[in-house]
């Protein structure tokens, strides 16, 4: 799918909140040592996720993406203490809350980086697809199973469905364990499908096969929550992009408002470093000086006035609310005051 | 996986024959034999030694009497027992059974106890109940057998009402079918009780480790991420991985308690293979040892291959034979 086919889609300037299903509001998670605060590794994540809507969280390693997504079902590890809220259609949840676990498989379904070590290696797809249907879905009877994990797996467009059940995870390929566990993900028909990395592993030709397989996914109104670090590769097939940047959302917008006119510096600086790899000059690719602080040596204020070209005297003091510089972005940058 | 354990039987066998050749030229090359005590006896003729001597074949060269011991193997004929004056198949049987009786409640009671417990400290990790359980298990896996033993017997004998040493009682044979039951497994409590807790103790840590790897993998998140309660997780989904190391460990556990358990057998005067070849070395009762030691080593196969078997059977990445699969 390229941007032209993007653009055709006719993605909605703003999209309203009373359709969103998945509304996540300041979301922390910080680290403990015994009772004292190691680090607060995820500061400020707000992003809501609609139904048939696809959001793209972006930032680089290290900002805070996939705890966020671990900490949308209650899957933290234990060091870990969350704040703000969760709200799932008209239910609100802590986010250190154990009812989150209730979102788990039937409301939220969510899939990880590595295919090839997030299915359990010692059953059969039949089995785990049988077990998943048991649990979430109540459906005991096994022909019964047998018929809807087929159907499961031919939605994702995984070939020879019958076949691949009776087969282990170390039988399949990559794409195709990629393609089983977001069929297993859906087993419990959930509305929304958290991806995390979902492509990071695997090859270019594959990876865009299976994004097209998630905007399809998206188009028959599974609210999708793709995280990545891949701006360009995520922005083409996303309605909405969530930017984050160590721990904090820096900017929030449709996805190709956002691509184009990019407010926030950081953005700027990824889809300049990224865009840079197509065009035709040679020389040395544009970066971002510096690399994302560690949440132990988080700086003050913005976090990213330390690598930040439009660096005002404020920045190190307060992290700047949003402004809304161009219409449909929010942007926490002071630099935008004037123009929001 | 019929191909697989045929093969492997083929290999034990050559192994066992080599392990007899061995200790069959050992015996004989240590200074003595049986006969060697019979002579210095006074009483004894030298006539009725040599007589002895020509009977049992013990003139011939070393080989010959090895070719003949093998011969008669082939017929299901372990020799004959200087000592003991009966046949070696018999005897070795019949402690061997005694052993594999023991072995089988240890391992039973071990695993029972063991598993359950480093689970339980693989989910508390580091919290109280993990450390509680980690520091016995330590002391455990630091007290010696032989000591525990002694310890054990001397608070039995200070108790009283529990059997410390043979596996019957005197008057075992006017017992019930059910008394006799009773009987043996009131023999067995002790020495039940003393190899277990060395045993438990090493099978529990790694268990709690194997759980705690397992427990960091992805599909465990993904399995709770999908949806699933808990004890699934646990139980199935993480247990089912972990358990891999623990069944190689089976198959030596099994093979090393027969001989780990002599020590204790011979201290509590239990008739299984521990007493039977302290004896038959001792006295040099040379078709005894040779008996005992395949009658052993036959164990230690069995054991590995048995969990090999279950290896495959647990995992379905573990293909059997198949050249270049793994």
């Amino acid at each position: 799918m390229s941007r032209a086919d993007a653009k055709s889609r006719g993605v909605p300037e703003t999209v309203g909140q009373s359709d969103q299903i998945l509304n996540v509001r300041n979301l922390s998670v910080e680290f403990y040592q015994g009772s004292t605060r190691a680090f607060h590794a995820v500061v400020d994540a707000n992003v809501s996720v609609g139904s048939g809507e696809m959001v793209g969280m972006v930032g680089e390693s290290g900002c805070g993406k996939t705890l966020s997504a671990l900490a949308l079902l209650g899957l933290t590890p234990p060091a870990a203490r969350c704040g703000g809220t969760i709200e799932y259609r008209s239910n609100a949840f802590q986010a250190d809350s154990r009812a989150l676990k209730k979102l788990r498989g039937r409301q939220i379904g969510m899939i990880f980086q590595e295919p090839m070590t997030a299915l359990n290696p010692v059953f059969s797809l039949d089995r785990q697809f049988r077990e998943a249907l048991r649990y979430l879905r109540g459906i005991h009877d096994r022909r019964k199973a047998h018929t809807v994990s087929v159907e499961l797996l031919d939605r994702v467009g995984l070939e020879r469905p019958e076949r691949r059940l009776a087969q282990f995870p170390h039988q399949l390929s990559g794409g195709q364990r990629q393609r089983a566990m977001i069929a297993l993900a859906l087993a419990g028909e959930p509305d929304i499908l958290v991806a995390d990395e979902p492509t990071t592993a695997l090859d270019a030709t594959l990876e865009r096969r299976i994004m097209d397989l998630f905007r399809e996914l998206a188009n028959e109104g599974l609210g999708i929550l793709m995280i990545s670090h891949d701006l360009p590769l995520v922005a083409e097939v996303s309605d909405r992009i969530v930017v984050m940047y160590s721990g904090y959302t820096v900017e929030t917008g449709p996805a190709i408002r956002l691509t184009e006119t990019p407010q926030h510096p950081y953005t700027r600086g990824l889809l300049a470093s990224a865009s840079a790899i197509f065009s035709r000059e040679r020389g040395r690719l544009p970066v971002i000086p510096g690399e994302v602080p560690s949440p132990e040596h988080r700086p003050s204020g913005c976090p990213f006035h330390p690598r930040c070209p439009e660096r005002e005297a404020r920045c190190d003091r307060d992290f700047p609310p949003d402004f809304e510089p161009v219409s449909g972005l929010r942007t926490a940058c002071w630099a935008r005051e004037a123009d929001g | 996986m019929i191909g697989f354990t045929i093969r492997r039987l083929l290999i034990a066998s050559v192994l066992l024959l080599a392990a007899s050749f061995l200790t069959f030229m050992m015996i004989q090359l240590a200074p003595g034999d049986y006969l060697a005590q019979l002579r210095m006896n006074p009483q004894i003729g030298d006539d009725v030694v040599d007589q002895m001597s020509a009977r049992y074949g013990l003139d011939d060269p070393i080989l010959v009497q090895y070719g003949r011991w093998l011969a008669n193997l082939a017929r299901g004929d372990m020799g004959f027992s200087f000592v003991h004056e009966r046949p070696v198949a018999g005897l070795v049987w019949e402690h061997l059974r005694n052993t594999i009786f023991l072995m089988t409640m240890v391992i039973l009671f071990t695993w029972l106890m063991a598993l359950p417990m480093g689970i339980y400290c693989a989910i508390k990790q580091n919290q109280l109940a993990d450390r509680v359980l980690s520091t016995l298990a330590f002391v455990g896996l630091s007290i010696p057998n032989f000591f525990l033993c002694l310890v054990v017997m001397w608070i039995a004998a200070e108790i009283g009402g529990i059997p410390v040493g043979g596996m019957t009682s005197a008057h075992h044979e006017y017992l019930s079918w059910w008394g006799r039951i009773v009987d043996i497994a009131l023999h067995m409590a002790i020495p039940v009780f003393v190899i277990a807790t060395g045993a438990m103790a090493g099978l529990q840590r790694v268990t709690r480790g194997n759980m705690l790897e397992v427990l960091r993998h992805q599909y465990v998140t993904t399995a709770r991420a999908r949806g699933l309660p808990e004890h699934r997780v646990i139980y199935v989904h993480a247990l089912r991985n972990a358990i891999n190391p623990l069944i190689t460990i089976f198959g030596y556990q099994f093979a090393l308690l027969v001989s780990g358990a002599a020590l204790v057998e011979i201290i509590y005067s239990w008739p299984g293979m521990g007493q039977l070849i302290l004896e038959a070395v001792l006295s040099q009762d040379l078709y005894l040892v040779v008996g005992v030691v395949l009658g052993s080593g036959f164990m230690l196969i069995l054991g590995n291959l048995v969990a090999d078997i279950l290896l495959g059977m647990n995992d379905p990445r573990i293909k059997f034979g198949e050249r270049g699969a793994g």
